[in-house]
């Protein structure tokens, strides 16, 4: 038998099996879900050794020489010591050390992501640009100004000219959960393509 | 012995319902996948502003494709990885596949080993697969710094220095562009470190899920272009199509896919505006009956 045909094989059963569940739940459905899950995870654990720790820490410490990658393997452990009382300052000890350094980086980080953002905020509204710019800009601007009122709880809406804009950023932000939807919609239409067109083609090589 | 728990019968016609539409929903995607039926098609300014981005790339700086994609969202990511691979080998863009999911290198090696072998590309000058890094932000910022230095092999284990194609780079400024192509929130990190820290231009390539959150990146000019799930790909594919070197093969073609892709849309949109109608009528037949 083709090693190809009996991959497709193989894969065109666990498809069906999973898509099975819409017919009702089922024990082939379990099983199948429970390979899946069995297959991911050692699938991630083999590539972690073969493509991370074998080459970058294991053969320097092991082949090259390179001994003091040992004590990546005692720090490693230390957060283990989260499960004994008497030496859980040790794994404190650590985590402190990364939440610290990781606060330093994303708060630089925070900056380069949103401020350029901030700063596109600001558009013309009057000058010179071709009228669908200039529409475009309005939908912008009132869009950011009524949602960011509608956020605002500071105080009680009670002007009409506040409630009104919190209304419309209301009406804004479902607009914008409508076209969210509509894009979830698509990704999971198109996962359901592939795998009908998995079953039907069998992997083969068409030009568009 | 039966602990069967009997359904009332307006769950079990439900039930039936659902059963009907997805079998009507899986028809019609496979007529449509098997005879090439064509649906009006627009190209819109996020695949265009990629593809533009990708081909003013120079020559002598290689492009990180960021493969952070499994199969879980291989209907979406995998057409798109191969629309840029192909755009990628008939630009003559050098390319290295780069990943913090342990699986997205591994299927962007056998679509480029496939291209690369059809379109006549050495391994090492067009393009190097370093394969998978587990996420860490030192690692990010040593890239940052210096690349070959902070990943050092390629996934066979060959020093990256030695690769002729990464010989010319040193740091993220050597980088032509970076494309990441995911179904998670990995955006941010080389828009912060890459984009951000030295310019380095950024292209996206997510599932349809995650575009959305991407637009105001585009609209203040963080990334350049954006592949939106599926219809991107089919953006891609068409502007592709349009080169005059286009020499194409698709082992999951994204035209195709988009097509069966819109006819369960216009399904569904039927099914919403039948089920209100059902409702209304339903809900006014029993006031009047009231």
């Amino acid at each position: 038998m083709n090693l190809d045909l009996a991959i497709w094989a193989l894969a065109a059963l666990s498809t069906l099996a999973i898509f099975s569940i819409l017919y009702r739940e089922n024990p082939v459905y379990r099983l199948f879900e429970h390979i899946f899950i069995g297959l991911a995870t050692g699938y991630g654990i083999s590539i972690l050794w073969t493509q991370v720790l074998l080459p970058n820490w294991w053969t320097p410490m092991a082949g090259d020489g390179k001994w003091p990658w040992i004590f990546a393997l005692v720090v490693g452990l230390m957060f283990y010591t989260i499960y004994t009382p008497r030496y859980a300052w040790m794994s404190r000890l650590l985590m402190a050390t990364l939440m610290g350094m990781s606060a330093g980086i994303f708060f630089q980080g925070f900056a380069r992501l949103y401020i350029p953002q901030l700063a596109a905020s600001f558009l013309p509204l009057v000058q010179p640009e071709p009228p669908y710019v200039l529409f475009r800009n309005l939908v912008i601007v009132v869009t950011i100004v009524t949602v960011m009122t509608y956020f605002f709880f500071s105080f009680e809406h009670r002007s009409k000219v506040v409630r009104g804009s919190a209304s419309l950023g209301r009406w804004l932000l479902m607009i914008a959960f409508g076209a969210i939807f509509g894009s979830t919609v698509m990704a999971r239409m198109a996962l359901l393509t592939y795998r009908i067109w998995y079953l039907l083609q069998g992997r083969p090589e068409i030009g568009t | 012995m039966s602990d069967a728990i009997t359904e009332r019968p307006e769950v079990t016609a439900q039930r039936r319902q659902s059963r009907i539409i997805y079998a009507i929903l899986a028809g019609l995607m496979a007529i449509f996948l098997l005879f090439e039926l064509k649906l009006p098609f627009l190209v819109g300014p996020q695949a265009r502003g990629l593809y533009e981005a990708v081909e003013k790339v120079p020559a002598q700086k290689p492009i990180l494709l960021v493969l952070n994609w499994a199969p879980g969202t291989y209907g979406e990511n995998y057409p798109q990885t191969e629309a840029l691979i192909q755009h990628f080998f008939l630009a003559r863009k050098p390319f290295a596949i780069f990943g913090i999911d342990p699986v997205g290198p591994s299927l962007g090696q056998e679509i480029a080993a496939r291209q690369a072998e059809r379109l006549g590309r050495t391994y090492g000058v067009d393009w190097v697969n370093i394969g998978y890094r587990p996420l860490q932000l030192p690692m990010i910022l040593g890239m940052t710094r210096d690349l070959p230095g902070t990943l050092k092999r390629d996934a066979q284990g060959t020093e990256l220095a030695t690769l002729p194609l990464m010989r010319g780079v040193h740091s993220a400024r050597d980088l032509g562009m970076i494309i990441d192509v995911t179904p998670s929130a990995t955006l941010d990190i080389w828009i912060q470190y890459f984009h951000g820290a030295v310019g380095t231009p950024v292209g996206y390539a997510p599932t349809a899920v995650m575009a959305p959150e991407a637009y105001p990146y585009l609209q203040s000019k963080q990334i350049v272009g954006m592949l939106a799930g599926i219809k991107g790909a089919a953006e891609y594919a068409a502007l592709l199509q349009q080169r005059p070197d286009a020499s194409l093969a698709w082992k999951y073609p994204p035209m195709r896919a988009m097509n069966a892709v819109s006819i369960a849309h216009v399904l569904i949109v039927v099914l919403i505006v039948l089920g209100n109608y059902q409702y209304f009528t339903r809900h006014r037949r029993r006031e009047e009956q009231a």
